[in-house]
This record gives structure tokens, sequence and C-alpha cells, in this order.
């Protein structure tokens, strides 16, 4: 009989311990990794209406024909479902994203704008991909291949979707020649064409009408936004030109023959990039580079005005990359950069500053482990935290990390 | 030279010892031969019966000279001397009981009027335990990884000081009087095994040991399963308070198994101390049971425990390790520790015994 009790008791003891069953704890901060085995980057984030977040990724395998991985999580970043675009013509590269709602601000499902690229042409196509908030493919559509007379290739950047009958999704694009690296393609009169923008009807997605613009050579930020009246639409990143390299905010109206304003920031100085741009009160914040060396912000009115500039550097002196910016609640503003921590840049941390709305930096943190973690985008969520998404190399493969964070930037 | 000395040296003691020995036995045959006769007012003054002289003898025949003279002193009617040969035949041999089959009543009862319990014992314990973590809340940072983690129970080292002493010892309940009071405090490495092989998405398995040291502090009370005093056999139960000294995740190592990423390696290194990971102090409860063995003048004993941990030990607000989470990506998840201890040590039983006052 001990015996038996003996055997029971060790059974239980060493039969007890085990994952499966085990309920999943709903952490109000937390880290989480994402992979499918390949080299998964990290593209875009949104708090979902049911107040978890989705996540947009890019997943390359070896063999070159990656794909679009969509992930939903709920409130704590525990896995509701994955989803998987691929296309067996080339490589599907997401750029952003944006939800489809109904009147309620309940999601319907979310629009996603990118690129496919053909390796073997060296060419590319702007694609708009629709899914349900459950990530099934509703459709989708490719542009702009090659049709032009400026011969260009378009890479997507940004997505927005406007509220009109027909929920109409306004696309931004940068153009390529042939060849993909080789700059922007010229138009007849021999001046650079660097910027595509189009109207897509939302119920037939085709193409509302077309818009290409130039002035020097872009590497826009993946973002789109329409002004309030859905009568213009604002997208930015870098400029370079002659002039040197700025940061470049665009207005637009919607198939007009010109920009309404594509101006450079700041006037007199050169060296910045834009990498990221937010909407901030009733105009706009950007955030980039200064030399490679600082991060720089630049507060702009709806109208393009400058309003203010802020530089954040390291200490070490090593680079500081601002990666993304968003405003809070409390009228301030996120910036999520990438901070180098040897000299040789093969670890790099998450930091994040907070700044108040009269520009005095509040708190920053730096997050990261021995290898490289580059941030890609940073948000408020509606309780107050923080959501910071980025890239994370792990031993020599990239993963996709997501990090929520209370209001102090902090993880418990 | 040297070595003929010690030999010599050697001889000598033994001689002198055995010399003693033989000299004691005929006074005590010769003293318990006077004594059976009734000349009981002859044994104080026989020669070699006294203090100074017994102290030379082994030290079974000193117990039998100062239990032959407490007789004398009884039946002489001398209860200050018989007191007091009384005390020198207990501080002689603490563990003395005079058998009640054959003894006379009167001797009994003056034994009994003497505390010839120990005051306290102390004593070593030391030994091995297995954790095994109930898991009450799943803590993951791979995702697809959760669920699927596996643990192991490699052995551990516990060592520390246990203190014992009887707190009813005098009741006439017959529950109270065999508790004991036996705090014990102990350095307590405490570990278990995790390895899953389904991080990111079943592309990278992740092991490591998870370590802990505690000290552990255990106001423990026994419960004498009998009143022998050679072989000794207790149930234990008590609160547990652990105290963290150190948290560390051993030999993590993260490995890219699948997939299809060329150059894809992996991560390991040192240790990674995550101290700030556990509370300070984790309550538990302990249920114990062992025996003690009378070896000489100390206890010998073994025990075997179970002591179940009431809270988690890992701190909610602090469980967050950097080097852990972003370089391994692991983090540590709510469980209740359920340890399996055996130990092996000895106890010293201090006597100091005295008359006892009359109530």
């Amino acid at each position: 009989m001990k015996g038996l009790i003996t055997a029971a008791t060790l059974i239980f003891f060493f039969g007890s311990c085990k994952e499966s069953g085990v309920q999943l704890s709903k952490p109000s901060t937390f880290v989480k990794y994402f992979s499918d085995g390949n080299q998964n980057e990290a593209i875009d984030i949104l708090e979902t209406s049911d107040k978890g977040y989705i996540i947009l990724s890019h997943s390359d395998s070896s063999k070159g024909v990656g794909g679009i991985n969509i992930t939903k999580t709920d409130l704590s970043g525990n896995r509701i479902w994955e989803k998987y675009i691929r296309s067996a013509s080339g490589d599907l590269v997401p750029s952003n994203f944006v939800a489809m709602k109904d009147i309620s601000g309940n999601d319907l499902g979310y629009v996603i704008v990118g690129t496919l690229k053909y390796p073997s042409l060296d060419s590319t196509e702007l694609f708009v991909w629709r899914i349900k908030n459950e990530g099934t493919s509703m459709d989708s559509r490719f542009y702009a291949r090659d049709s032009s007379s400026y011969k260009g290739y378009v890479i997507g950047k940004g997505v927005a979707q406007s509220g009109n009958s027909t929920n109409d999704i306004f696309v931004v694009g940068q153009l390529l020649k042939k060849g993909l690296l080789s700059g922007p393609p010229q138009d007849p009169n021999g001046n650079l064409i660097d910027m595509f923008f189009a109207q897509i009807n939302g119920t037939s997605l085709d193409t509302v009408f077309t818009r290409k613009y130039g002035g020097g050579t872009t590497n826009l930020a993946n973002r789109l936004y329409l002004d309030y009246s859905q009568s213009s639409a604002y997208w930015g990143g870098t400029r370079t030109d002659d002039q040197g390299i700025h940061m470049r905010f665009v207005k637009s109206g919607f198939n007009s023959q010109n920009p309404i304003f594509d101006l450079p920031y700041p006037i007199g100085d050169s060296g910045y990039t834009g990498n990221d741009f937010c909407a901030y009160g009733y105009g706009f914040a950007f955030i980039g580079n200064h030399t490679g060396q600082e991060i720089a912000v630049a507060k702009v009115s709806s109208e393009g005005n400058l309003l203010d500039t802020l530089k954040f550097h390291l200490k070490s002196g090593l680079p500081f990359v601002g990666n993304s910016i968003c405003s809070t609640l409390d009228g301030g503003l996120l910036i999520l950069g990438s901070a180098s921590v040897d000299i040789q840049g093969t670890n790099t941390d998450y930091y994040l500053i907070k700044v108040d709305a009269t520009r005095n930096k509040q708190w920053e943190i730096a997050q990261g482990g021995k290898y490289p973690d580059v941030g890609v985008r940073v948000l408020q969520s509606s309780d107050g935290g923080y959501i910071v998404l980025g890239t994370t190399t792990l031993a020599n493969v990239k993963t996709v990390f997501l990090m929520k964070t209370d209001s102090r930037g902090n993880i418990e | 030279m040297r070595y003929s000395l010690v030999v010599v040296l050697v001889y000598l003691i033994g001689l002198k010892v055995a010399v003693g020995q033989q000299g004691g036995a005929q006074t005590i045959r010769l003293a318990q031969s006077i004594y059976e006769q009734g000349r009981l007012h002859e044994l104080p003054s026989l020669p070699g019966l006294k203090d100074s002289e017994i102290i030379k003898y082994s030290k079974s025949n000193q117990v039998d000279a100062y239990r032959l003279l407490t007789l004398a002193n009884i039946y002489l009617e001398e209860p200050e001397k018989a007191d007091e040969n009384m005390l020198k035949l207990l501080k002689t041999e603490h563990f003395y009981e005079p058998n009640e089959q054959v003894e006379p009543a009167e001797f009994i009862g003056l034994y009994k009027t003497f505390r010839t319990k120990p005051v306290f014992n102390i004593g070593v314990k030391f030994g091995a335990n297995a954790t095994m973590p109930l898991l009450t809340e799943l803590q993951y940072v791979s995702v697809g990884s959760e669920g699927k983690g596996k643990y192991s129970t490699p052995l551990s080292i516990q060592f520390g000081i246990v203190f014992e002493k009887a707190i009813f010892s005098n009741s006439k309940n017959k529950i109270l009087n065999r508790l004991t009071f036996a705090p014990e405090v102990l350095y307590a490495a405490r570990s278990f095994g995790y390895t899953n092989a389904a991080f990111a998405g079943g592309a990278a398995d992740f092991k490591a040991t998870i370590k802990q040291t505690w000290l552990d502090f255990n106001p423990m009370v026994q419960l004498k399963l009998n009143k022998s005093k050679t072989l000794q056999t207790y149930v234990a139960v008590g609160p547990g308070i652990s105290y963290i000294l150190k948290g560390s995740l051993s030999a993590p190592t993260y490995s890219w198994v699948g997939g299809s990423v060329n150059g894809a390696g992996s991560v390991n290194g040192s240790d990674v101390d995550n101290t700030k990971s556990y509370k300070k102090i984790v309550p538990s409860v302990i249920a114990a049971a062992g025996l003690k063995f009378k070896f000489g003048a100390i206890y010998l004993l073994a025990e075997g425990r179970v002591q179940y941990g009431l809270t988690s030990p890992v701190n909610s607000s602090s469980r967050t390790n950097n080097d852990s989470v972003l370089d391994y990506n692991y983090t540590l998840p709510d469980y209740k520790p359920l340890t399996l201890m055996a130990n092996i040590g000895f106890v010293y039983p201090y006597f100091n015994p005295i008359k006892l006052k009359r109530k």
C-alpha cells in the first residue's frame, strides 16, 4: 500500500507540471516575438476595434518568394490568428495598411498597400490587397505595371481610405526606373518623376485617377493622410536633390496637376531624412535623422509651416536613428529610435523618448538585447500604454518584435 | 625515536584507562555486594566511591557508582545527598533511564524529580531536493511556443542548521508533551529545467535551467511518534518563509533548427541573473516525516519532506528580465513550487539536569 501511495505521489509530482491546458496570462505590458522561421521584417501595426492589435510583416524566404504575414493578437499580445498571403509570381512586400470601419467604428477589414517585386524582371507593381477582419482575403489589384509613358516602376508606400460613398482608397508610392536601383524616371521634359498618387474606387478597385509628381529623388515614409475635409492628401519622407538631403512634406489635391506644396525641411540646413510622420494637433510631426548621428523631429502645420524642431543624440556619440513617431493623448509626442550600443553597429536597442506638449523631454528608456533591434512603428494604445513594433535579428534571423509598455515605457 | 615515544605514550594511556576501569569494576562489584547485604551505611565511606576516584572510572561504572550511592542515600534518609548523587549520575550519563521493572519505586520517584530531557537540540541538515513548478498562469515571449514547454526536475542541494526544543515537555497532555518546536534555517538551491521546441513557430528551440538559491526559515513543529530515546520517529509540519538570494537562467540556449534561413545560428552565453524577477519573500507550507537514531552523544537524523509554495515566487511587476526576454525570448511563468526534499544530518542534544521545583 505504501509503495502504491509513493508511486502515485511520484507520478503526480513528475506528471503535474506541463504547459498544455494552463491558462494564458493577460498582462498589461508584454514582449512578444513572432516568426515563421524565415527572415521576418515588421512593417506596420494597428490597434483594432476590439482593443487588440494587428501586425503587418514581410516574410522573406531564402527561395526569394516572400510574402505578407498578418497576425492578429488580443490586447495582451496573445495570437488569435495568423494569415499568410503569397504570390507565385513574385515577392509581396507590404508597406502600410489601414482599417476599413463601419459607422460604429468597428473594423470590417483592412487595406494593405505594398509592392510586388519580380526578381527576374527587376520590375515592380503597386498592389492593394483587402482582407476581412478575420484575416481572409477579400480582393486585390495590381497597378502601374510599367504602363506609363515614363517607364516608371512603382513602390507602394502609403494608403488611406476616404469616407466617401464608395469608400475609395488613396495610395502613394515612389517611382523608380527599370532596374529599381537607378533612381526615378524622367518625364518627356527631362524632369525627375519620383512620386505616384492614385485614387482607387472602393467598390471595384478600379483606378479613379493616377498622378505622378517629381522634383528629386525620394524615399517616402509608409504613410498617407487625408485632410479633414477629405479633399487633399499628405505624404512625405526624404528628398534628395541639388540642395542636399531634407525631410519632405507634400500636400496634394485629388487629381490635381501639381501638388499644393512640396517642401523640404529645414531650410538652410541639410542632411535630414524623414523616416516617418504622424498627425499632431492640427499639423504633423516628422521624425528622421540628421547626418545619421542624431534624431531630428520637425513639427509642421497642415499648410507646411515649420513650427519647431527637436534633436536628440546619444551621450556616447554613437549613431542614433529615428524610426517612428506618434502623438500622445496628453498632447505630447513619443519617439521611437534605434540606438547603437557598440561602435561596430552590431548591437542596437529600441529607444523611446517621451516629449510633452511644450517640447520638454519627460523620460527616455532603452530596451534591447545583445543583437540588432530596429524600431519600426510606435503608437499609443487606448489604455495609455505604448506599443512598439520592431525587427530584432536573433542569431542572424530577423523576427518581429512587439512590445507593450506602460505609460512610462516600462515593462512589468 | 618520535614513533617510539608515541607508542609508549599510547600504551601508558591505555594502561591507565584499563587499570581505572578494572579498579572501578572491582569497587562497583564490592559496592553492589554491600548494597545487596543491606550494609548501606558502609557505602558512602567505601574506598573507591569518593568523587575524586569515581571520575577515573569508565562511564558505565561511574553511573553504577552514583546509582548505588543514590540508593544508599535514599534508604539512609539523606535526601539532599540523594539529590546530589542523582544529579551527578544524570550529568555523567545524559541518556540514563532507570529500569522501572527493577529499580525501587523511591529511586524512580527521585529520578522523576529531575529534568532528564535535553534542554534543546541543535544540529545540521543537508540533502537534495527536486522542485516541480505547478503552473498557474502561462507566460511566454515567443509566439507559438505557448503550451508546448516541457519541464524536468534536476536535483539541487540544501543545507542548514536546526534548533529543537520541547515546548510542553511537562504537560500531562499526551499530544502536547510530544511536541517540539523545531525552527531551522536552510540554504536551499532549487531548480527546474525547461525545454521548448516550438519557439519561432517550431523553427527554433530553447532550453535552460531555471535556478534559484533561497534562505529558508522554517518554524516547524515536530510530533514525536514514540518515546524511545534510541530511535525516535516524528512527523512535522509548519510554515516556511523563503528569502531569495539569487535567481538565474542557467545555460540558456536558443537555436534555430528549422526554417530556411541561411546562416541561422544559436544564441547562448553566460547565465542570466534574474534575481529581480522574483519576490523577495515567498511563503510555503511544509510537511515532513523523519527519524532520529542515537549515535553516541548525538542523534543522526533522516527525513523526507514536501514543501508547497503558497504564492508564485515570480514578481509580476518586475518579471521581465531584458537579457532573458530580449536575447532568449524566455520569461518566467507564474507557478507554485512543489519541492520534494530529503535530508540527513545530526542533532546534538544539550542536557542540563537540575532538580525540578515542586509545583
